[in-house]
C-alpha cells in the first residue's frame, strides 16, 4: 500500500537514480509537506497527517547520500513496490537491487479498490520505522495481490497477476495517483494526489481518502497538468467544407497526445456576426467535444456593430481574445487603421488582441505574379509568402500594439525573424507573446517541393513553414528561453480531395496542417529531450502560460489543490513513431509522418476521469465543458494598466499666439489651389480638421502669462510618453 | 572664368593630397604642382585649407506647396543659403499638386528653377498618387528629363499614402526603369490615429506634433518599406532619417544585404526635439517637421555614429522652411502646421562638428556623406562629387579652424527661427566656387539667381543598380515539375456560397470583390503530354531549379 518510491531504505540509497531518490531530491532537508507551503490553495494542508520524519532532522541527514551511480533510464520498476513486501526483507537487501539494471517495462498500473480499505492511511512517506508503515498496510485483504504485484515491482517482472490487467471501470470519479512526481512550472516533487468530482482535492503524501478509490501507480513518472493548445481550428466550414477534424475527433486526437484542452478559433464569415458565429461553435462543441474548451473569436471585418458584440462576448460570454487577420486580402485583412481600433477597443476591454501577421497586399501581388510565371504547385505557396512578409507583419503589428497600449498575442510563428522580433519587443518592454506551432517546431518547409503533390499540399499552412531546415531548432530555443511562451497547433486539417480543389492554382489550397496530437511530444522530442529545456519549462510552454494569457490560471496549468483535474502521466523514455496510419486525425497526411518522439502520455486523465491508458482511449462525446475565460487577466494586463496610469499626455500650458498669420483665404486658388494638398480625390472633406476642439481657452491665464508658477510643472517632458513603453 | 587654387589640401572621398588646381570653363582641367596656367588669372591661396568637391544636398523643398503657401525660401534664396554654407548643387523634390500630372508638376518647377536657383540643382519626383497613366509618365520622366529618383509616401493619410500593394507596384517599375525608390517612412494610418486622439484630449500646440510621430511608427515603416523593396528587388532610399529606430532598421537591412539607403537631415543630426514642449508657440513651430526630431538626445549621436560607420551614406537638409505667420495657421491644431525645417546652409558645418571635430569620422569620410555618395546614388559622379580632371569645378575651400555660431540673426534664410540657433561649430567654408565662379569670398556672396543648370541623371546608377542587377539573374523561380494530380478533388459546393460560401465571403465592405479563386485559367499543366509516361521514373536530368531554402537565400546574405 505504500507508495512506490518509498520501497527502498536507508541502506539502498546510494544506488537509486537520482530522479528516484528521495523527494526534494538533492537537499539535505527533510522534505516538507507539499501541497503547504508551495500550493496557493486553501485547505490543501489539512489532509495531512503527522510525519514524523519530517522531525527527524538530524536522522535524515546522517544518512548516506544519495549518488547518481545509476544511468537515468526506466523509471519505472522501483518505485513499483507496494506492500510491506519490501519491507520485510530490508536489510539483507543486495540481491533486491535488480531495478537499476533492469530497466522496468511500463510504468503506471492502476488498480481499482476492494473497497475494505476505510480511510487507509496511504504509505507513510519516507517512513524509517517501518513498523508504522506495517500498520497501515497489513489492512490489505488480498495478501496475494499486494504479493504479486510487488514482486513485479521489484523486478520480477512476472506480469502474472490476473486482476491487474483487468482494471474495472469504476464509474467513482475519485481518483488516487501515487507516488508520481508532480511537476508545474516552477517546480517538481514527489507527492500523491487525489481527485474528486474533477477537481484536486489534496495533494501530499499519506493521504487520508475514503475507501473504493481508483489508485493510479504512478510509479515516479511525471505527473504534469494537462496540456492547453490554444489553437486549433475543428470543424472550420471553408468554402463549402468543413476540416475532417470535428469537434470529436479533434479532442480525442488532443486527448492522445496528452492535451486536456483546446481553445478553438471561432472564424466568423465577414458578413455574419461575431456572437451568432460563437453560439455556432459553441453548439458543435458542446455536442461533441470530449475536453473542455474555450473560443477565441476572429474579427474578419469592423464596425461598431462589431464593436458592440465584442463587447458582449467579453462580458456575457467568457470570451476574452480576439484574432485579426493582416492577411486573406480582401478577404479577411483589416487595415493598419482598423488595427489600430480593434487594439485600442481590445486594450480597454481587457482582451487579448491576436494576429495573424503576414503582409496580405503584398501577398497577394506575390502570388499573382507567381501564378504568372506559371507555379501553380504548393512550392507557390511558399515563395509566395517569404519570411520577410511574416516579419514585416509582426513588426507592425508590435509598434501598433505599442501605441495602443494593448497586450499582443502572435499567433503562429513560423519564422526565425518573426521569432527573432518577438524576443526584441519583448526585451524593449512591450508586452508581447508568440505561439510557435507545432508544425513550426517539429518540422520544416522543404516537402513544399516534394513531387508527390498531395504530400506538398499537406504541409500548406501560413504563414507556411519555413524551407530553413535550421527553423524549427531555433524556435524551439526560443522556445526554451521564454522568449515566446507557448505552443498551439493551429490544427486545421483538410482531407487530400479537399486540399485538391487547389491542385491546379496553389492560392485555392486550403491551409492548414494537424498537430494537435502531436504537440506535447514534438516539443519533449525537439526541447526536453534534446536539454533545451527543462520538465518544468516544458509545463510552462504547453500548459501554465496559456492558463495564464488567457485567465484559467489555476484552474488549468497547474497541479494543485483545487485545481481541475486535467492530468497527464507522462513517459519522458516512451519512443513513439508518428504516422497517418495509427493517428487519431482523420486526414491522410501527417505532417510529421515517420517522426520518432520520444516522450508520450501514459495515462491522461480529464476531468477526473481516465481518457488514455494502455494505449487505449475512453473518451466520451459531448463531455467537454466551455471553460469562460474572463477579461483583464492578471499576467498579461497588470503590466498594462499600470503604464495606462503613466501614460497620461498633457499639454504644454503656452499663452495665446498672437503674432501674424499666414491668410490663408487671400492666397490665390489658380496656380496652387489652397487646401489642395490636404483635401484628396476620395475624401473632399476640408483640409482644416478640429479648429474648434483648441484646448486653449480664453480665460485665464493670459495675464500671468510671464510668472508661471514653479509648481505647475510640465507632466510630458520631453521624450514622453514613449519612454514608458520602449524601455531600452 | 580662369581660376588657380594653390597651395591646398584636395580632399576626395578615397584620398586626400596636396595639389594645385586649374579650373577654365567651369571645369576641373589640371591637378598637379607647378601647373603651366595662362597668365593673369586669378589665384586663390588655399595654404593650410581644404579643397573639397561642393557638398550636395540630397533633400530640398523650396517650391513645396502646403495649404497653397509655398516655403519662404525658394530657389533663389534657398541655393543661396546653400553656397552659403557650402553646399553648390541641391536636388529638390517636385510635389505634384492635387490634379497636377507628374510632367506638368515637373515643367513648373524647371521653369522655377532655371530662372531662380543660383547652383546647378536636379530634380526628384514625388509620386503621391497612383493610377494607370502613372507609369506612363514615370517612363517620360525617366527617359526624356532626366529624372532617375521617385519618392513614394507612406504617410499624409488620404493625401498622398500609398498602400503596400501599391508601393509594390511602384517599386517593380521604378526597379525596370532603374530608378531609385524614396520613401518617407511613416505609417500614416497610426499617425492619423494618434493626431485625432490628441487632439480629443486637447492637445492642440506643436508637441502634439511628436506625440502623434513616435519613433515606433517610423521605424515600422522603414522596416516595412524594406521589406516590400526586397521582395520587389528594388533598391531603396529612406528620406530624412530622423530617429534610432529608423537608423537601426536601415543597418541591419543593410546588414541583410539589401541595397537600402539611409539619409538623415540636418535637423536629426544637430537639432534638439525638446524644443517641441517650448513655452514659445513660434519657437517650438518653427522644429515641426515629419518625421519629427527625435527628443532623445542621444539620437543625434547615434545617428552620426552611423553616418559614420556607413550604415548610412548620405546627408539632406530636407530644407523647407515656412515663416512664423504660415507656421502660425496652425497655432491652434498642431495637425495644420505646415511641416519643415531649415538645414541646407547648415548641413555641412553640423556634420564636420559633430562627426569630424568630434573624431568619428575623418575629413574623406566627410566628403563622402556629404557629397561623393550622393552623387554615385544619383548618377552624376564623377561630374559631381569629386575633386579630378574633367569634373565641375564645384569646389569648397573648407576652413577646419574656423567656428561660427548659427543664428538666425545672421542665416542666409528667410525664416524667423534657426532650429541650430546658438549652435557652435567649427568647420566653415571660407571660399565657395559654383561652375568655376567665387560664389563666397570673405564672407560675401556673389550670386546670379537663374546661374543654376538643371543636370540630368541617367538611370541604372552603377553604385546601386550593379547588384540589383546580378540578382534579377539570379531570382529567377521555377516550378516544380510534377504530374498531373489525379485523385479525388473535394467538389466545393456550388449552392453553399450564397450561404456562406466563397463569393460571399470575398465580398467585403468597401472592397472590390474578388472571387477568392483566382486565375485559374492560368494554371501551368497541360493536358498534353506528362500523363502517360506519369508512372515511369521521372528523368534524372529533369533537376529542381528552385531548391528548398531557394530564392530566399541569394538576396539575403546572412
Amino acid at each position: 500500500m505504500a507508495s512506490g518510491r518509498r520501497g527502498w531504505d536507508s541502506s539502498h540509497e546510494d544506488d537509486l537514480p537520482v530522479y528516484l531518490a528521495r523527494p526534494g531530491t538533492t537537499d539535505q532537508v527533510p522534505r516538507q509537506k507539499y501541497g503547504g507551503m508551495f500550493c496557493n490553495v486553501e485547505g490543501a494542508f489539512e489532509s495531512k497527517t503527522l510525519d514524523f520524519d519530517a522531525l527527524s532532522v538530524g536522522q535524515r541527514g546522517a544518512k548516506t547520500p544519495r549518488s547518481t551511480q545509476s544511468s537515468g533510464r526506466g523509471s519505472g520498476t522501483r518505485p513499483g513496490v507496494e506492500g510491506d513486501t519490501p519491507r520485510r526483507v530490508q536489510g539483507r537487501e543486495e540481491s533486491r537491487e535488480p531495478a537499476p539494471t533492469s530497466p522496468a517495462p511500463a510504468g503506471v498500473e492502476i488498480r481499482s479498490a476492494t473497497g475494505k480499505e476505510v480511510l487507509q492511511n496511504l504509505g507513510p512517506k519516507d517512513k524509517w520505522d517501518w513498523g508504522v508503515k506495517l500498520v497501515a498496510a497489513i489492512i490489505r485483504p488480498s495478501g496475494k495481490l499486494a504479493f504479486l504485484s510487488s514482486m513485479w515491482g521489484t523486478g520480477f517482472r512476472t506480469r502474472t497477476c490476473p486482476c491487474k490487467k483487468n482494471i474495472p471501470r469504476i464509474t467513482s470519479d475519485r481518483l488516487l495517483i501515487k507516488g508520481g512526481r508532480i511537476v508545474n512550472d516552477d517546480q517538481s516533487f514527489y507527492a500523491d494526489i487525489y481527485m474528486e468530482d474533477g477537481l484536486i482535492k489534496q495533494i501530499g503524501d499519506n493521504l487520508i481518502v475514503p475507501g473504493g478509490v481508483k489508485t493510479i501507480e504512478a510509479n515516479g513518472k511525471m505527473v504534469i497538468p494537462g496540456g492547453i493548445d490554444v489553437h486549433t481550428h475543428f470543424q472550420m466550414p471553408y468554402k463549402g467544407m468543413t476540416t475532417v477534424d470535428d469537434f470529436f475527433q479533434g479532442t480525442k486526437a488532443a486527448l492522445a497526445g496528452g492535451t486536456t484542452m483546446i481553445i478553438d478559433h471561432v472564424v466568423p464569415e465577414p458578413e455574419s456576426g461575431l456572437t451568432e458565429a460563437y453560439e455556432k461553435w459553441r453548439e458543435w462543441a458542446d455536442g461533441k467535444s470530449c475536453c473542455d474548451y474555450a473560443l477565441h473569436v476572429d474579427i474578419t471585418h469592423w464596425n461598431d456593430s462589431v464593436k458592440q458584440e465584442v463587447q458582449n462576448l467579453i462580458k456575457d460570454k467568457g470570451v476574452n481574445s480576439f484574432m485579426v487577420y493582416m492577411a486573406y486580402k480582401d478577404l479577411y485583412q483589416v487595415s493598419n487603421t482598423e488595427l489600430y481600433e480593434i487594439f485600442t477597443c481590445l486594450g480597454e476591454l481587457g482582451a487579448i488582441a491576436q494576429v495573424h501577421a503576414e503582409n496580405g497586399d503584398i501577398i497577394a501581388q506575390e502570388q499573382a505574379r507567381m501564378l504568372e510565371m506559371g507555379i501553380t504547385g504548393p512550392e507557390g505557396h511558399v515563395l509566395s509568402r517569404p519570411e520577410e512578409l511574416e516579419a514585416e507583419a509582426v513588426f507592425r503589428a508590435i509598434t501598433i500594439a505599442s501605441q495602443t497600449n494593448c497586450p499582443l498575442y502572435i499567433t503562429k510563428v513560423m519564422s526565425k525573424s518573426a521569432a527573432d522580433l518577438i524576443s526584441q519587443a519583448r526585451k524593449k518592454g512591450n508586452v508581447v507573446f508568440g505561439e510557435p506551432i507545432t508544425a513550426s517546431l517539429g518540422i520544416d518547409g522543404t516537402h513544399y517541393w516534394s513531387k508527390n503533390w498531395a504530400k506538398a499540399a499537406a504541409f500548406v499552412t501560413s504563414p507556411p513553414l519555413s524551407p530553413d531546415p535550421t527553423t524549427p531548432d531555433y524556435i524551439n530555443s526560443l522556445l526554451a528561453s521564454g522568449d515566446l511562451q507557448l505552443s498551439g497547433s493551429a490544427h486545421c486539417t483538410f482531407s487530400t480531395a479537399q486540399k485538391a480543389i487547389g491542385k491546379d492554382n496553389f492560392t485555392a489550397i486550403p491551409e492548414g496542417t494537424n498537430g494537435v496530437e502531436e504537440r506535447m511530444s514534438v516539443i519533449w522530442d525537439k526541447a526536453v529531450a534534446t536539454g533545451k529545456m527543462d520538465e518544468n519549462q516544458f509545463v510552462a510552454v504547453t500548459s501554465t502560460n496559456a492558463a495564464k494569457i488567457f485567465n484559467l490560471y489555476p484552474r488549468k496549468g497547474r497541479i494543485s489543490v483545487g485545481s481541475d483535474s486535467d492530468l497527464v502521466i507522462w513517459d519522458p523514455d516512451a519512443v513513439k513513431i508518428v504516422s497517418a496510419k495509427n493517428h487519431q486525425s482523420a486526414a491522410e497526411y501527417n505532417i510529421f509522418e515517420g517522426m520518432e518522439l520520444r516522450g508520450a502520455p501514459l495515462v491522461v486523465i480529464c476531468q477526473g476521469k481516465i481518457m488514455l491508458e494502455d494505449g487505449n482511449l475512453h473518451v466520451t462525446q459531448g463531455a467537454g465543458r466551455f471553460i469562460p475565460c474572463s477579461p483583464f487577466s492578471d499576467y498579461v494586463y497588470k503590466r498594462i494598466k499600470a503604464r495606462r496610469k503613466m501614460a497620461d499626455l498633457h499639454a504644454v500650458p503656452r499663452g495665446m499666439y498672437d503674432g501674424p498669420v499666414f491668410d490663408l483665404t487671400t492666397t490665390p486658388k489658380g496656380g496652387t489651389p489652397a487646401g489642395s494638398t490636404r483635401g484628396s480625390p476620395t475624401r473632399p472633406n476640408p483640409p482644416v480638421r478640429n479648429l474648434h476642439q483648441s484646448g486653449f481657452s480664453l480665460s485665464g491665464t493670459q495675464v500671468d502669462e510671464g510668472v508661471r508658477s514653479a509648481s505647475k510643472r510640465i507632466v510630458a517632458p520631453p521624450g514622453g510618453r514613449s519612454n514608458i513603453t520602449s524601455l531600452s | 572664368d580662369r581660376l588657380l587654387i594653390k597651395g591646398g589640401k584636395i580632399v576626395n572621398d578615397d584620398q586626400s593630397f596636396h595639389a594645385d588646381l586649374y579650373v577654365e570653363d567651369g571645369l576641373i582641367k589640371q591637378i598637379g604642382e607647378n601647373l603651366i596656367v595662362p597668365g593673369g588669372i586669378k589665384t586663390i591661396d588655399a595654404h593650410g585649407l581644404m579643397v573639397l568637391p561642393g557638398g550636395v544636398d540630397v533633400h530640398t523643398r523650396l517650391h513645396m506647396p502646403v495649404l497653397g503657401m509655398t516655403p519662404a525660401d525658394d530657389f533663389c534664396q534657398g541655393t543661396k543659403a546653400a553656397l552659403a554654407g557650402g553646399t553648390t548643387m541641391i536636388l529638390d523634390h517636385v510635389f505634384p499638386d492635387t490634379g497636377v500630372s507628374l510632367l506638368a508638376a515637373y515643367e513648373q518647377w524647371r521653369e522655377r528653377a532655371d530662372s531662380a536657383a543660383c547652383c546647378d540643382y536636379s530634380l526628384h519626383m514625388d509620386v503621391p498618387r497612383w493610377h494607370e497613366s502613372t507609369k506612363e509618365e514615370l517612363e517620360a520622366l525617366v527617359k526624356d528629363k532626366g529624372v532617375n529618383s521617385f519618392l513614394v509616401f507612406m504617410t499624409y493619410k488620404d493625401r498622398c499614402q500609398c498602400t503596400d500593394g501599391q508601393m509594390y507596384e511602384i517599386f517593380s517599375i521604378i526597379r525596370d526603369l532603374g530608378a531609385v525608390a524614396q520613401v518617407h517612412a511613416e505609417n500614416g494610418d497610426i499617425v492619423e490615429e494618434e493626431q485625432k486622439r490628441l487632439l480629443e484630449r486637447g492637445i492642440t500646440g506643436p508637441e502634439g506634433h511628436v506625440l502623434s510621430h513616435p519613433e515606433e511608427v517610423e521605424a515600422e515603416a522603414v522596416y516595412r518599406a524594406v521589406t516590400i523593396a526586397k521582395q520587389a528587388n528594388c533598391p531603396l532610399y529612406v528620406t530624412k532619417v530622423m530617429s534610432r529606430g529608423a537608423a537601426d532598421v536601415v543597418a541591419q537591412a543593410k546588414r541583410r544585404g539589401l541595397v537600402v539607403f539611409g539619409e538623415p537631415i540636418t535637423a536629426s543630426l544637430g537639432a534638439d526635439g525638446s524644443h517641441y514642449w517650448s513655452k514659445n508657440w513660434a519657437k517650438a513651430a518653427a522644429f515641426v517637421t515629419s518625421p519629427p526630431i527625435n527628443p532623445d538626445p542621444t539620437t543625434a549621436d547615434h545617428l552620426t555614429s552611423l553616418l559614420s560607420s556607413g550604415d548610412l551614406q548620405v546627408t539632406g537638409s530636407a530644407h523647407c522652411t515656412f515663416t512664423t505667420a504660415q507656421k502660425a495657421v496652425g497655432k491652434d491644431n498642431f495637425t495644420l502646421i505646415p511641416e519643415g525645417t531649415n538645414g541646407v546652409e547648415e548641413r555641412m558645418s553640423v556634420v564636420w562638428e559633430k562627426c569630424v571635430a568630434s573624431g568619428k569620422m575623418d575629413e574623406n569620410e566627410f566628403v563622402a556623406v556629404t557629397s561623393t555618395n550622393a552623387a554615385k546614388i544619383f548618377n552624376f559622379y564623377p561630374r559631381k562629387g569629386r575633386v579630378a580632371v574633367g569634373s565641375d569645378a564645384d569646389l569648397v575651400i573648407w576652413n577646419p579652424r574656423a567656428t561660427k555660431i548659427i543664428s538666425a540673426k545672421n542665416h542666409s534664410s528667410n525664416v524667423e527661427y534657426n532650429v541650430f540657433e546658438g549652435f557652435e561649430c567649427r568647420g566653415a567654408p571660407s571660399v565657395v566656387i559654383s561652375q568655376g565662379r567665387v560664389v563666397l569670398e570673405d564672407g560675401n556672396l556673389f550670386v546670379t539667381p537663374g546661374a543654376g543648370r538643371f543636370i540630368p541623371r541617367k538611370t541604372f546608377p552603377d553604385f546601386v543598380y550593379k547588384r540589383i542587377k546580378a540578382r534579377n539573374r539570379l531570382a529567377e523561380i521555377h516550378g516544380v515539375p510534377r504530374g498531373l494530380y489525379d485523385g479525388p478533388v473535394h467538389e466545393v459546393m456550388v449552392p453553399a456560397k450564397p450561404g456562406g460560401g466563397t463569393q460571399a465571403r470575398a465580398s467585403c465592405p468597401g472592397k472590390i470583390s474578388v472571387p477568392p479563386v483566382r486565375n485559374l485559367h492560368q494554371s501551368g499543366f497541360s493536358l498534353s503530354g506528362s500523363q502517360a509516361d506519369d508512372h515511369i521514373a521521372r528523368r534524372t536530368a529533369q533537376k529542381i531549379m528552385a531548391p528548398p531554402g531557394g530564392r530566399s537565400n541569394i538576396t539575403s546574405l546572412s
